[in-house]
């Protein structure tokens, strides 16, 4: 027998004792356990003597050692206040998303039929799906264990060694006990999981004695400090003090690893999260632990930038404060932040995001977790490119430009005034028909619908669009989510990492977890074809929106020949939100048909619709320098920079007489514009975004609106109240209510 | 500016064909690469390594850095790698490396002027029976003195080409990884 | 008859009160005054006397505060807002990476209870014995970082 061995049935023998003494219960399990130790016999007779001589001598302590709560729980009560070693609130908000994300985890494997297995966790029975690790059992039971390196969406390696507790278990003829690391032990039946004893409590003190002999302890000026697990750990868990006086080891602080991330090795506990994350999560592997030994550290290769779009995600799962975002850097501490949830304003794919604020300045952008969209990742472009709002360029009071040819700051009272006449002018002048509206795909549905509204029923014109590129509108035939799930995905013309960063996650979770083919193409051609029939029914093409309108409909047919799921899919976060709030020239809120809706909205608008089909962005255009529309209203959209014929727009900006642009910034458009009406960012409102997929999800104020400026919503309001129909809007939720009203019943459109 | 030949792909492959992922082949391959960029892995050779099986850059840092035996910076023509581990300290592997360093007058790591003698401390060789135990390019010498070591190393001074860079020392048969 | 009695003693007492009265005033006569003539002359305060704050200098004259805010996060009225920003080498203002660039206190939320003192891991913020700081608005009563430190030892003083 091996010294291990004999190690772990000696203390199988002194635990069992303990329990004894605690747990009548139990006795007659643990006292044929014990024999059956006896029985075995083969140990050295002087260590037997030994060992029971001290075991028998811990009998006899007066005073036990192990917890009194163990009484109870051998009676099968329920865990008591004193077993967990910290409240519900001193677990971070990360904590707590790990142990919903095991929960569920766990009922999805149970729905899906997988066989359960019986487990106790400190005398608390829980049932949890076979290959369950044991951390996650513990979970399940509401056991509080200690852990770094794990994370429930990546594979457990047991790194940290922090998550000991002690597991026994029948194992050769007995019943042994041993402490593990329950990351990386998955459940087996009869497992009896112990978290508090007083074996583990040492152990776990024991590791983060360890943790800490390196860790440089400048929590103060660490920006990790206050949410920092390993702080969180440390009170909860660890020793008051360290036996190590040596000198820590020392690397360069805050070292810049990228535009966006800072390294401190110096805090670094090698846990290996973000590691993992860059090799299983996001694919490019980029971050790597360098050198061995106490020289170990994270690394990117030979100091090469960490360019991965994906990078600010480490930083939300570093367990201490190694990686470190230089956006936020010493912004705020955790305790003086507000933090309100939102949808992430820069692309389609709708990450839900909570926008962190201090001081009235959008400080940081962490992912929340939807299991639907984003898990709980955040790409680089919605962590950093968010602060746009806090930007001191932004437009902060009305525009005019006045006699001498240039912007000049104006009072809103002023700038509205001047919209509304000019409005009222021209279409007595030139009929409702000279006027022409540009929608947003960046503005929320509120503030479309409203517009729309504006234009349909108080001017009295069709000619409203928001689309940039000629195309029509393919809904996505799979969710975000669904597409993890097929077998060949064919990805064409677009840096799918960075364009849809989630939707890349996704096709890269099925690649490299789920063993599915992945074609990359820059065109529709033969390739794409030849996959596509091979994969069937179980295939997915994904198509960017900027794709020419001939290769979209061969796709089409392609998909509708081999039974593939096409998605196209949209640029911006509310790309189909626009759509859908009715901006477009032939369509009403709802994407409803003129024929369909046209009857519905007369009677709920109160006012007559105009009959014909208006012009869509390519023929505004057209019209505009054409003199026949003779006022352009642009909200929230560039046509400027970003609409595909970048010539034609500025010709027309440039012809058309009266031009009003409702804007963050100084754009190009705005520039060209005739009053210029400040607007509020995303963050600074609140109001609906639909995403690629069409998932309806609510953004919310979290910061003051800078300067003057006012929600699109909030202006549009305001000019119709000048247009003569003062409109009770008070917030963005009547709207939200009146737009879905103003989609007729599927019913009601079918008994038409 | 790649060094690869087809010829050394071809190597790496086949080496990759003997196990079911091809990222086993990666310590096996840096040996080639090894051997490909005299004696030492520059980056290039790791991203040549790394590019060739398919896998992350920085994953291949990490397992070469970790490995005392692949060679981070270059190398002179004869690699003298004295053991310092236990059973050679005590039998006076210290003597042995620093007389070394006053006879080629370089410190442990380092690489004389004239580019013919790297000499390191290293690790067990696994020769502790005849310790203490000297690695030169790929030859084990056991039992080593003073005495033996300056003959070695004269001998080496005088045929340069007779023993080989460890890196370009044969490659292990198949099978003996 | 017995009330009768009561009465005249209580008359009696009535009589003697304000000799008595004037007794202890005119004994007090003599004695040392407790109050003193304020802006003449100053009290001194006792050793733990906890007034205006002041945030203090190493002796190379690079602040003691380093931005981290535990003062602020400690400070039970929220009189205390601190911003904090990176160190370079050519502006550096604290040890180590981080040091305070807005650092106010408002003196007429505080409530002089010391905490930030407590919390303070360097010792930076430290409440003396200065007390006069009447104001005639709110606004002069928000001390800033250039108020609130002390002077630099290592640069001489032009006033």
């Amino acid at each position: 027998m091996s010294e291990n061995d004999k190690n772990t049935e000696i203390h199988t023998a002194q635990t069992n004792t303990e329990e004894q003494a605690n747990a009548p219960k139990e006795s007659t399990d643990q006292q044929a356990a014990q024999q059956t130790i006896a029985e075995a016999g083969a140990m050295p007779a002087s260590a037997t003597t030994a060992q029971e001589a001290e075991a028998a001598g811990r009998v006899a302590d007066p005073q036990p050692t192990a917890p009194p709560v163990s009484s109870t729980q051998a009676d099968g009560g329920a865990r008591t206040v004193e077993d967990t070693p910290r409240s519900e609130r001193d677990r971070t908000p990360a904590e707590k998303a790990d142990a919903v994300k095991v929960q569920s985890d766990a009922e999805a494997a149970k729905a899906a039929g997988v066989e359960m297995t019986k487990v106790t966790v400190d005398g608390v029975e829980v049932e949890v799906p076979k290959g369950t690790l044991v951390i996650e059992a513990c979970f399940r039971a509401g056991a509080d264990v200690p852990y770094f390196c794990y994370h429930p969406r990546l594979t457990s390696i047991g790194a940290c060694r922090m998550c000991l507790v002690s597991v026994e278990l029948e194992m050769f003829g007995a019943r042994r006990e041993s402490i593990f690391t329950c990351c990386t032990v998955p459940v087996a039946e009869g497992m009896a999981i112990k978290t508090r004893t007083p074996e583990v409590k040492k152990a776990q003190n024991g590791m983060l004695e360890f943790l800490l002999a390196n860790h440089p302890l400048d929590c103060p000026i660490c920006d990790r400090g206050g949410e920092c697990p390993l702080q969180n750990m440390t009170v909860a868990y660890g020793p008051p003090t360290s036996r190590f006086i040596e000198e820590k080891r020392h690397f360069p602080k805050a070292y810049p690893i990228s535009d966006y991330v800072v390294l401190d090795r110096e805090r670094c506990i090698q846990c290996m999260r973000c590691t993992r994350f860059c090799e299983e999560i996001s694919g490019d592997g980029q971050l790597a632990l360098l050198n061995r030994g106490s020289s170990t550290e994270i690394g990117t290769f030979f100091g090469h930038d960490f360019t991965s779009n994906f990078s600010g995600n480490t930083i939300e799962i570093c367990p201490v404060g190694a990686l470190l975002s230089r956006t936020y850097r010493f912004a705020a501490r955790p305790w003086e932040i507000s933090s309100s949830d939102s949808i992430c304003s820069k692309c389609g794919n709708g990450c839900n995001v909570a926008l962190q604020t201090r001081l009235g300045e959008l400080v940081r952008v962490n992912g929340r977790t939807n299991e639907d969209v984003n898990e709980e990742w955040t790409c680089d472009r919605g962590k950093f490119g968010n602060y746009y709002v806090n930007d001191e360029s932004r437009l902060k009071h009305p525009l005019m430009r006045r006699a001498d040819g240039a912007l000049h700051p104006a009072s809103w009272d002023e700038a509205l005034a001047a919209v509304a006449e000019r409005i009222t002018r021209t279409k007595a002048e030139f009929g409702a028909d000279a006027i022409a509206g540009i929608g947003s795909t960046r503005c929320t549905v509120e503030d479309n619908y409203l517009f729309g509204k504006m234009l349909r029923a108080l001017v009295g014109t069709n000619n409203l669009d928001h689309r940039m590129l000629p195309h029509g509108f393919e809904p996505m035939q799979t969710t975000i989510a669904e597409i993890e799930h097929f077998k060949t995905i064919v990805s064409v013309g677009m840096k799918l990492d960075w364009d849809q960063p989630i939707v890349y996650l996704r096709v890269f979770k099925a690649y490299s977890k789920k063993g599915a083919n992945w074609i990359k193409a820059d065109v529709v051609d033969n390739t794409v074809t030849e996959a596509l029939r091979a994969g069937g029914a179980d295939a997915v093409l994904l198509l960017p929106h900027h794709l020419p309108q001939d290769q979209i409909d061969r796709a089409k047919k392609l998909c509708a020949s081999t039974g593939a799921k096409l998605n196209v899919l949209l640029p911006d976060c509310n790309s189909w939100g626009a759509a859908r709030a009715g901006i477009l020239p032939d369509r009403l809120p709802g994407l409803t048909a003129f024929r369909e809706g046209r009857a519905h909205l007369d009677s709920f608008w109160k006012t007559p619709l105009p009959t014909a089909s208006g012009l869509d962005s390519d023929g505004i255009f057209d019209a505009v320098s054409a003199g026949r529309v003779q006022m352009l209203y642009i909200m929230g959209s560039d046509p400027a920079t970003r609409f595909h014929d970048t010539e034609k727009a500025r010709r027309a900006l440039e012809a058309a007489p009266f031009v009003v642009v409702q804007e963050l910034f100084l754009t190009e458009t705005a520039k060209r514009a005739d009053i210029v009406l400040p607007a509020a960012s995303f963050a600074e409102k609140d109001g609906t975004f639909f995403n690629i997929e069409g998932r309806e999800q609510k953004i919310k104020q979290a910061m003051p609106v800078k300067g003057d400026a006012r929600p699109d919503w909030r202006i549009v309001a305001d000019l119709m109240g000048r247009l003569g129909t003062p409109v009770p809007y008070f917030s963005a939720r009547d709207i939200y209510r009146e737009y879905n009203r103003s989609i007729p019943k599927a019913e009601a459109v079918a008994a038409r | 500016m790649p060094r690869f030949t087809s010829e050394t792909k071809a190597r790496i492959d086949e080496i990759a064909g003997r196990y079911p992922d091809r990222r086993s082949a990666l310590l096996p391959a840096l040996w080639v690469a090894q051997e490909v960029y005299d004696g030492w892995l520059p980056e290039e050779a790791m991203q040549e390594v790394a590019d060739h099986l398919g896998m992350s850059r920085a994953e291949v840092e990490g397992v070469a850095s970790y490995y005392t035996m692949y060679n981070k910076e270059p190398v002179g023509r004869h690699h003298i790698e004295i053991c310092q581990n236990i059973s050679c300290m005590i039998l006076g592997s210290d003597d042995l490396i620093h007389h070394c360093e006053h006879r080629l007058g370089v410190g442990s790591g380092e690489t004389t002027d004239d580019g013919m003698f790297t000499l390191s401390r290293v690790e067990c060789l696994g020769a502790c029976s005849n310790a203490p135990a000297v690695q030169i390019g790929a030859t084990y010498h056991e039992n080593v003195t003073k005495e033996r070591l300056d003959t070695i190393i004269e001998q080496l001074k005088s045929a340069p080409s007779e023993v080989a860079h460890p890196a370009q020392a044969k490659m292990p048969e198949q099978g003996q990884f | 008859m017995s009330d009768f009695f009561e009465d005249v003693k209580q008359i009696a007492r009535e009589v003697v009160a304000p000799f008595k009265g004037l007794g202890i005033t005119f004994g007090q006569l003599g004695e040392r005054k407790t109050t003193i003539s304020f802006p003449d002359y100053r009290r001194v305060m006792g050793v733990r006397a906890r007034w205006r704050h002041v945030l203090n200098r190493y002796d190379n004259g690079l602040e003691k505060c380093i931005g981290c805010s535990l003062c602020a996060g400690a400070c039970p009225s929220n009189a205390i807002l601190v911003v904090a920003d990176e160190n370079t080498d050519e502006a550096r203002f604290s040890p180590g990476e981080r040091y305070a660039v807005r650092y106010e206190i408002n003196m007429i939320r505080c409530i002089y209870c010391g905490f930030c003192q407590e919390a303070c891991p360097t010792g930076a913020v430290e409440l003396k014995d200065v007390f006069e700081m009447a104001e005639s608005t709110r606004h002069d009563l928000i001390f800033t970082k250039e108020m609130l430190l002390v002077p630099d030892p290592n640069r001489e003083r032009v006033d």
